[in-house]
């Protein structure tokens, strides 16, 4: 096999969540950001029927060279998940011993009987080979006062990992001048309690990988 | 986000570099060539385009306008550009349905100004009743097709296809698909012309009166410019060929992007073929490509539009070549990075295997689509349910194109046939004559009312149909992003219009029973409807209007708000709201149903229907 999954140099991700969570935004902050930088990016939205109440995917594709918007199942360097239910569905995106970054939040589909549990969701999410960062969107969003700003710290997270791509400050810049001061606030908070989480192992990793 | 707070970023400078949606971009590359009109009806994935002309029109100084549907809009677009200004028309894939009769013959008259027709296609049906392939209409009408592969290229083809429709006097098509359309990518602007906006029309039948002996001589001088545009595509920069090897790859469109990322994956020398005028694909340059070649795989999304020209080429000229493409990738959904790698490998007979996917132990319920918390549409569902029951009979539900169409899912059930925009009248005045013991109920959204359910409720009204129709009026083109119609009196640019009100346009037309109720209302709701279900059940023709705003617009404009909780001592956990109402704001816990509150929008519906009266509003 002459490469494995997507060829190094680009970073995919794969956005997940309800119609309504902010995920397309997520995208527009990234591109602004790529396009002060000079990096290409491809980002495919979901637009009409899809977005309203359902689960929804957005495609990110960073890098030099990035040509197609979609990207493959198994093959996303990241999973950026806005609910969990949806973590569940869009793990399938991740390649092996990639991230998934996700909130607490649990939106349960309209009556819908045998939801599982929250616990339940990251019980199974932990027995794969992955790895998981859980971060307090929640908690951040009312220290913030508003609660439309749960995307940002999950966005924030993401910019931990690829900051030698796209640095926190370039992005926090974007966030400040389209989206105001407290979204740039939950991005920052976001962004810190990831790195802090990381240096200090408090992540769930699978054996597999951190034994690679 | 981001508005810029002065300047709309489409209007920015020459020579900058914007993140711009492909639609955006479209809209761009049609303000660059100087357009002075356009028009659309909207429609997944092809709305943002005319919104974003619509929000610079003004500062332009052009026309831009929502028409009432895609034929409408194709026919002001189409006589802009006989008098001499250049104009745009869009329209999803199943809107050129809509408007084929006009654009079947467009390239007989041609036209006198650059006139694009931007088809946005929906491989897998995102958001659409059908997947069919517009390139087709191209072979069918005479109109060539421009198939952009990214957003950059949507706004260079759109510049391009206006200039070549000028330069040649024939209408063009640009075929977009949703991951053109709806894909966000760095877009460097051109210079924009000034837009030409004042046009003129001098007397002249014989160039645009198709009476048949006008048409017989046009079909003669339409077949000769066919003959140009294919010599002029065959120059066109867009298409070209990069690489070498003995196999080649012949790429349309978004299949380019997948094709030539396969092509780097799997490290391998191959020639491609890019095209950006799949119709018609220009013989010399297959021809040009085809020399050394071995085989053929040909990369496109959707139908053999490109495949079989190529194949007809390759006959022609008496090369025994084997083309692959459809064999191995189909003809149906979305292409996807691994379904090009995989067939480029099996064509190419190098080793690939596809990454393994993780396979999670427990599977998430599914989450379809839904009304939104406070839709006025589940009220008006609720309340149809509960009036058929008290009169014991069991409709018929002729659905239709909207948010509605949701009203297909459980607990409502009350869309048992969609076929087309305006279908749900349509096809009533069928089963109304067929079905004898059930009454029919048409369901139908107020932007599709205007859209296409007149002339069908005109033809009910003669034929004597026994119909209710039932229009659910949120005030807004709900599913598409919440256009302006007829009914609201508001233009697409923001300025006043006249407000249309189809109660009075029912009335006209001598429908027996119109009535207007709010369906937050639900007592009165469903006396309504037992009214007019009387009046289709003996006979006549009655149009019930449905009137609430739609709540994310009232949510937004501060109309509608506040938020309701359970009080758990009242509710007699009869479970009504929870199973009837399936509002995305009521959850379960513990055996009691809950207000998620930052959810709910206060809509108070839910207590409108408890036996109990449990719901009390907390903001």
């Amino acid at each position: 096999m002459p490469c494995e999954g997507i060829c190094k140099g680009k970073v995919n991700i794969v956005l997940v969540g309800v119609g309504g969570q902010g995920l397309i935004t997520i995208g527009r902050v990234l591109g602004e950001a790529c396009i002060r930088k000079g990096i290409d990016i491809r980002v495919a939205e979901t637009h009409g029927m899809a977005q309203r109440g359902g689960a929804v995917e957005v495609f990110v594709r960073i890098g030099y060279g990035v040509k197609a918007p979609l990207v493959p199942l198994g093959q996303a360097d990241y999973v950026l998940a806005l609910e969990v239910l949806e973590a569940l569905r869009g793990v399938r995106y991740l390649k092996k011993c990639g991230w998934l970054i996700t909130s607490n939040t649990l939106l349960p589909p309209p009556a819908t009987k045998n939801v599982p549990t929250v616990t339940g969701i990251f019980n199974a999410l932990k027995s794969l080979p992955i790895n998981i960062i859980q971060v307090p969107v929640e908690a951040i969003a009312k220290e913030v006062g508003d609660f439309r700003s749960m995307n940002m710290p999950l966005l924030g997270g993401l910019i931990a990992f690829i900051e030698e791509l796209l640095p926190v400050a370039t992005v926090a810049g974007v966030i400040e001048e389209v989206l105001g001061f407290a979204n740039k606030k939950a991005f920052i908070m976001g962004y810190e309690e990831v790195r802090k989480m990381l240096s200090t192992n408090n992540f769930i990793g699978n054996e597999v990988c951190i034994k690679r | 986000m981001p508005k810029a707070r002065e300047k709309h970023r489409i209007l920015e400078a020459p020579n900058t570099t914007v993140f711009l949606l492909g639609n955006e971009a479209i809209a761009r590359g049609a303000i660059e060539y100087g357009i002075g009109f356009a028009a659309a009806y909207p429609g997944t994935p092809s709305s943002e385009i005319v919104e974003t002309l619509a929000a610079v029109a003004s500062e332009l100084g052009i026309h831009v306008e929502w028409s009432v549907n895609e034929k409408v809009a194709f026919e002001g677009a189409y006589a802009a550009a006989m008098s001499g200004v250049p104009s745009l028309v869009a329209m999803k894939h199943v809107g050129l349905n809509v408007a084929a009769d006009p654009f079947m013959t467009s390239a007989y008259t041609g036209v006198e100004a650059g006139f694009i027709i931007v088809s946005a296609d929906d491989p897998y049906m995102h958001s659409s009743q059908n997947e069919q392939d517009n390139r087709w209409y191209g072979l069918h009408a005479y109109i060539p097709v421009l198939e952009p592969c990214d957003p950059q290229e949507a706004k260079d083809l759109t510049y391009v296809g206006l200039g070549l429709s000028e330069k040649l006097h024939h209408p063009f098509m640009l075929r977009s698909v949703t991951r053109v359309s709806h894909v966000r990518a760095p877009v460097k602007l051109g210079e924009v012309r000034k837009p030409r906006v004042v046009g003129s029309f001098p007397r002249n039948p014989r160039r645009w009166a198709v009476i048949p002996e006008y048409a017989r001589k046009m079909k003669l001088s339409l077949l000769e410019r066919w003959k140009a545009v294919e010599n002029h595509l065959a120059h066109l920069p867009y298409n070209r060929v990069e690489g070498d090897g003995r196999v080649l790859i012949i790429a349309s469109g978004i299949g380019y992007t997948y094709a030539a990322e396969a092509v780097e994956m799997l490290r391998i020398k191959a020639k491609i073929f890019k095209v950006a005028s799949p119709v018609p694909l220009p013989r010399k340059l297959v021809e040009k490509a085809i020399s050394d070649i071995e085989k053929v795989l040909v990369v496109e999304e959707c139908d053999p539009v490109v495949e079989l020209q190529v194949r007809a080429i390759l006959q022609d000229i008496g090369l025994q070549v084997k083309v692959h493409g459809e064999n191995i990738l189909g003809r149906k959904g979305e292409l996807t990075l691994d379904r090009v790698i995989e067939a480029t490998a099996k064509v190419f007979e190098v080793p690939w295997t596809t990454p393994e996917v993780l396979k999670v132990p427990i599977e998430p319920p599914p989450r379809p689509p839904i009304l939104c918390a406070g839709c006025p549409h589940r009220a008006t569902f609720y309340a149809l349910k509960i009036a058929t029951k008290k009169l014991r009979v069991d409709p018929i539900y002729s659905g239709d194109i909207g948010c509605y169409s949701l009203g297909i899912a459980p607990p409502y059930e009350a869309q048992d046939v969609i076929i087309e925009m305006g279908g749900s009248i349509g096809l009533a005045n069928g089963f109304a004559h067929t079905v004898k013991n059930r009454p029919v109920v048409a369901i139908i959204g107020d932007s599709t009312f205007f859209h296409a359910g007149l002339p069908p409720l005109i033809n009910a009204v003669y034929n004597r149909a026994p119909v209710l129709v039932l229009v659910l009026d949120n005030e807004t083109t709900g599913m598409t992003g919440f256009q302006p119609h007829p009914g609201t009196g508001v233009r697409a640019d923001g300025t006043p219009g006249k407000k249309v009100y189809m109660e009075r346009i029912a009335e006209a037309m001598g429908v027996d029973y119109v009535e207007i109720f709010d369906p937050y209302n639900v007592k009165k709701a469903i006396e309504a409807i037992e009214r007019g279900l009387k009046v289709a059940m003996g006979g006549g023709i009655a149009v019930l209007i449905a009137r609430r705003e739609c709540s994310l617009n009232a949510v937004r404009s501060g109309r509608l708000g506040g938020a309701y909780q359970v009080d758990p001592i009242k509710c007699k956990k009869c479970m009504l709201c929870v199973n009837e109402l399936a509002c995305p704001a009521i959850i379960v816990e513990n055996g009691v149903p809950k207000i998620m509150e930052n959810i709910c929008v206060g809509c108070g519906v839910c207590n409108e229907i408890c036996p109990a009266k449990a719901f009390v509003k907390v903001r």
